[in-house]
């Protein structure tokens, strides 16, 4: 069973359409990072996703059941981490965790009171005065806590500093590790989930314009370089024939980006051919998302 | 229940600050005593009195406070996320919250009560908000009825705190929502509550009063109940419908909220329309009757069933069936008199053309001015309409002259005659003195009104009494002529019988007396102890006297007193005069000692003195024209019309009586 | 242990090959005597920050190749007799970086002379083994 399929979901503000008809399915065991610029319809994506939200049209399947419907139920396995911590900031931790306890049939009460003496966060602080990394790493820890079948991430390292966001990544791998939940992601820190996710997303004004294994997308994304020397006249009908979802001058020369690299029909640096280099996600992501902001 | 109890415990935990404060300010009252400018009076009432005060500001404060904020603030401020994200279902998560809410109010008063408590023993709420309504007995029932308020006012705040803060179109929806909602409300209780639904019904006419929560006292509370219901579902709806969408939250609870309200107002207007649509069948005690002299018409007022203290005033077509409301006993809600007012129900003009009655207590009058009322009862169809004549202040008396164009009237301490189509005021004189006694009104000609007072007097041989004066208005020079009859000296139960034509006839305990209208100079005294009279339509004077061995019926002649006839019937109790069918023709209803005795119609001829016994009625009640009784509601058909005319019994009033 | 292994975006390779291809590397020059207990999947993920089921494929490749063994309950330790790189693999891989490392010194403007001796002492210092492996160009 695949924990979460989402079908056709749409959600519109007024005239604006947040989510346009989006489908995606998380196999059991998986690491998903859903990607998109900001107002992508990543939060409205997710709210659906929890059931907080109802989508104009689609379906949210939640570890195989109907999330509006049976949203309480559900969350049992299911540990979230807010973009926005939104713990009441007058709870200290430990009413907080003493809250939580009392909702979740397998409570790890001692993996919390671990986690947080790790993390060197004091359990008699009202929330609302932790610093961001540490109002980050308490989300992490109770999400962790109940067990969760399935984790939700909601951009978790926003807004963190280098040292707060390893800490964030080394839980979610610790837990990964120990127990193989499932994860979904969503984050600006593409450094951060390239490393982890195994699949990878992206939304772009509310559509799905790749949902991709990480591994077959960064084969088939590489960085042409056509050197100075060839003219237009030369470069031109070349690069039409790569098919480059970006192309930009720099420098001396111009460089195209090819989504589907073939590595028998370009081989290699040859004599007055382009150079080729592989992609960071993060380049991906800004020749998919980047492009067509210049292009509107 | 996890869920719920979780959330309460922490909303609870969050705002225990609020419960400390509460517990110091109740500290407060304690000092209440030593404070400048306090009342004096016992230190523990003082203190009592200042607790209960702060209690209430406090917990209706809190209510609107905890109420708007519980769960529209975490909404705004993005935090009830943080529920949503856990397994926690939205039912939970509003009746935890709002359980707390309330909790946290009531907490909170009592807290505030405590200290003082333990010092001067629980304050008496009853003593401050005084239980002589009769309606709430104790501090209990005033500890429930601010229950509900402060559920109320947190259920209301936070469905007003999510309109106002979604920003959507939606709180136009609510304003028009609430724009019909609460004047359809409030005009309905206003109006049930000015029909008498929040007076005490009076199972009979007994000395002490009924007390008891009153029918409208029902009606509000189901009121509350029901916008209690609405708010606190549209609450929940909103929480597990719209989760953390502001916007789609409002939504949801706004057709909730609406969908129940919006038809429980049209619901309680239809049952207004219900309640005052009472008709003469519905009446279970009729309160007054008058009848009219040349039409079947009559006008009834009387108790409603199932409508707590309405009593409807009808005129009532005894031949057709047909009925036209009249607002007869409305005044006497409005100013407190008891069905026993004096004042005639309504006045119908001689030629049987036109009924005038007053109304009060309308919106469209001041509290206790009267408006003339007049119904064409020739027109089929017609309807009440209202005159320019307007009666300030209380009316103690009214009259229409026979041609039914002019009415006069006893209020304001002043005399008026008023022409009714033009309202018109022809005369208005001032009456010296205040007027303790009865009063009877009659227009002695076209252009003269007659008052005829029977007032308390100190100055009589036995101290204190009733004495006669007769006013007369003349209307062309508005100039009022008062006459003191001199011998006309009564105790204190006298009274006026009535008047006809140049005679009236008055009594008091031992004496009956015939008097002449225009001089009030004695024509003759008609007996002593025990002699009822009364006038029959044509004029004569009926006498009444019960022997041991039956009762004695004596006509004389107005005009000098003396006898013409003399009717014995053997073994009867009560005599009651029926009608004149026809000149020289009396029809009379005897009936023998005992309640289940039959009564019996007897034809009496005057020009000969025969009496022929007619038909046995099956009446239990006889409310005959003019007969001035008081009819009761305990006949087993109903109230029971008799037409004499045509000897036949018509039952007016079929269903609705107590007992069946 | 600390880890010699880099993983590097920018490459092309999977990041589960850039870990078995980095494990055949320090067991090959020796860095990685036989015996060696190697980190644990957690571990090395965390090091790394990366998904541990990462580093378990390319652990449990490297175990089907026989570079690592596992014993049961102790951990994962480098294999007695790690096998040879295949042929055509080795051979691939040898000419790819040539062909780079040429590139590089062509472009920097250095004669074949000096790049084979560069190339000389760079082997001398790994048999040494006190050097690093990999250029630091980057």
């Amino acid at each position: 069973m695949n924990p979460i399929v989402l079908e056709g979901l749409t959600v519109r503000y007024g005239d604006r359409v947040a989510l346009d008809s989006v489908s995606l399915t998380v196999a059991e065991g998986a690491v998903y990072a859903l990607l998109g610029r900001n107002g992508a319809g990543k939060s409205s994506l997710v709210r659906c996703l929890l059931g907080e939200q109802k989508p104009d049209a689609g379906r949210v399947s939640l570890l195989g059941k109907d999330v509006w419907r049976e949203r309480a139920a559900l969350l049992r396995e299911v540990g979230v981490v807010p973009e926005e911590p939104d713990m009441p900031p007058a709870m200290t931790l430990r009413q907080i965790a003493r809250f939580c306890s009392r909702l979740y049939p397998s409570w790890d009460g001692a993996g919390v009171e671990a986690r947080l003496k790790r993390f060197g966060v004091p359990a008699d602080t009202p929330f609302g005065r932790l610093s961001k990394g540490q109002k980050a790493q308490v989300s992490m820890a109770l999400a962790l806590a109940g067990s969760p079948r399935l984790l939700v991430l909601d951009d978790p390292t926003l807004g963190l500093d280098a040292v707060a966001r390893k800490a964030v990544f080394e839980e979610l791998i610790g837990e990964l590790a120990d127990r193989g939940t499932t994860v979904f992601i969503t984050s600006h820190d593409l450094a951060g989930v390239e490393r982890i996710a195994d699949r990878v997303a992206v939304l772009r004004q509310g559509k799905l314009v790749l949902d991709e294994e990480m591994e077959t997308l960064k084969h088939r994304f590489r960085r042409l370089s056509f050197p100075v020397a060839l003219t237009p006249g030369e470069r031109e009908p070349r690069l039409e024939a790569l098919a480059p979802v970006a192309v930009a001058a720099r420098g001396w020369g111009i460089e195209a980006v090819v989504a589907n690299y073939d590595e028998d029909r370009l081989e290699g640096p040859g004599k007055g051919g382009p150079e080729v280099s592989a992609l960071t996600l993060e380049e991906i992501f800004i020749a998919l998302t980047g492009e067509s902001e210049e292009g509107r | 229940m996890r869920g719920f109890l979780a959330v309460f415990e922490r909303e609870i935990v969050e705002r225990r600050l609020l419960l400390a404060a509460a517990l110091v300010l109740g500290l407060v009252p304690l000092l209440a005593p030593l404070l400048p400018g306090m009342p004096s009076g016992p230190p523990a009432e003082l203190r009592g009195g200042t607790a209960l005060g702060i209690a209430l500001v406090l917990t209706l404060a809190l209510a609107l406070l905890l109420g708007s904020s519980v769960i529209a603030r975490d909404l705004v401020e993005r935090r009830l996320g943080f529920y949503f994200a856990r397994p926690l279902s939205g039912a939970a998560l509003w009746a935890g919250k709002l359980a707390a809410a309330t909790a946290l109010t009531v907490g909170a008063g009592l807290l505030v009560l405590l200290p003082t408590t333990l010092l001067n023993g629980f304050p008496d709420a009853s003593g401050y908000w005084g239980t002589s309504s009769g309606v709430f007995r104790s501090g209990f029932d005033l500890a429930v009825i601010w229950f509900g308020i402060l559920l109320l006012t947190i259920s209301a705040a936070h469905a007003m705190s999510v309109m106002i803060r979604s920003r959507s179109p939606w709180l136009l929806l609510d304003l028009v929502a609430l724009g019909i909602t609460v004047p359809v409300a409030g005009t309905c209780l206003l109006t049930l509550a000015r029909n008498g639904a929040g007076v005490q019904v009076w199972e009979r006419f007994g000395p002490a009063p009924v007390t008891g929560p009153t029918l409208l006292l029902y009606i509000e509370i189901a009121v509350a109940l029901v916008a209690l219901l609405g708010l606190t579902l549209a609450g929940g709806a909103q929480v597990t419908r719209g989760r953390t969408d502001l916007r789609r939250g409002h939504r949801v609870l706004s057709i909730v909220l609406w969908s129940l309200l919006l038809p429980a107002a049209l619901g309680l207007a239809g049952y207004t329309r219900w309640f005052l649509a009472a008709s003469p069948e519905d009446l279970v005690s009729v309160h007054g009757t008058v009848g009219s002299p040349a039409s079947p018409w009559i006008a009834i007022y009387g108790q409603a069933a199932h409508r707590g203290g309405y009593r409807p005033g009808f005129l009532y077509d005894v031949g057709s069936g047909r009925f036209v409301r009249a607002g007869f006993g409305r005044s006497s809600f409005s100013s407190g008199l008891s069905p026993f007012n004096r004042l005639p129900l309504a006045r119908f003009s001689a030629d049987g053309r036109r009924a005038v009655w007053l109304e009060s207590g309308d919106m469209r009058t001041p509290r206790d001015d009267q408006e003339l009322m007049t119904l064409d009862l020739r027109r089929p169809g017609a309807s009440p309409q209202p005159t320019r004549v307007l009666l300030r202040g209380m009316v103690s008396s009214f009259a229409l002259s026979p041609d039914g164009r002019r009415v006069a009237a006893i209020h304001d301490s002043r005399l008026t005659v008023d022409e009714i189509d033009s309202g018109r005021l022809l005369a208005s004189a001032r009456l010296e003195g205040v007027y303790y006694g009865q009063q009877l009104l009659a227009f002695s000609g076209p252009d003269r009104v007659r008052l005829y007072q029977l007032d308390l007097s100190y100055e009589l041989p036995s101290r204190t009494g009733m004495t006669l004066s007769l006013s007369e208005l003349d209307v062309a020079t508005g100039r009022l002529t008062t006459t003191r009859v001199e011998d006309a000296a009564y105790d204190l139960s006298a009274g006026i019988v009535g008047l006809s034509g140049d005679r009236i006839l008055l009594r008091g305990r031992n004496v009956l007396q015939l008097r002449d209208g225009a001089t009030g100079k004695l024509v003759a005294e008609l007996g002593k102890a025990g002699v009822r009279g009364s006038f029959l339509p044509e004029g004569k004077v009926a006498l009444l006297t019960r022997e041991t061995a039956g009762s004695d019926l004596r006509i004389l002649d107005a005009g000098t007193g003396t006898e013409l006839r003399r009717f014995h019937f053997p073994a009867v109790r009560t005599v009651v005069v029926a009608d004149q069918p026809g000149p020289e023709i009396v029809r009379v209803v005897t009936r023998g000692a005992g309640g289940s005795a039959p009564w019996q119609l007897w034809m009496l001829d005057l020009s000969t003195g025969e009496a022929r016994p007619g038909q046995r009625l099956a009446l239990t009640t006889l409310p005959f024209l003019g007969a001035g009784a008081w009819p009761s509601s305990r006949g087993r058909d109903g109230m029971v019309w008799f037409d004499p005319a045509s000897a036949r019994e018509v039952v007016v009033l079929r269903d609705g009586l107590p007992g069946r | 242990m600390p880890t010699a292994l880099r993983i590097d975006p920018r490459d092309a390779r999977p990041i589960w090959r850039q870990i078995e291809e980095g494990v055949q590397h320090l067991v090959a020059r020796g860095a990685l005597p036989a015996g060696t207990l190697v980190p644990s999947v957690r571990d090395l993920a965390r090091d790394l920050q990366i998904n541990p089921a990462t580093v378990s494929k390319a652990y449990q490749r490297l175990t089907d190749a026989g570079v690592l063994a596992v014993r049961r309950g102790e951990g994962t330790f480098v294999a007695e007799t790690p096998p040879p790189a295949s042929d055509s693999r080795r051979n691939g891989r040898l000419r790819e970086e040539a062909v780079r490392y040429a590139s590089l010194a062509a472009t920097l403007g250095a004669s074949r002379e000096e790049a084979l001796s560069t190339f000389e002492a760079a082997w001398q210092s790994l048999t040494d083994g006190n050097g690093r492996a990999e250029g630091d160009d980057e």
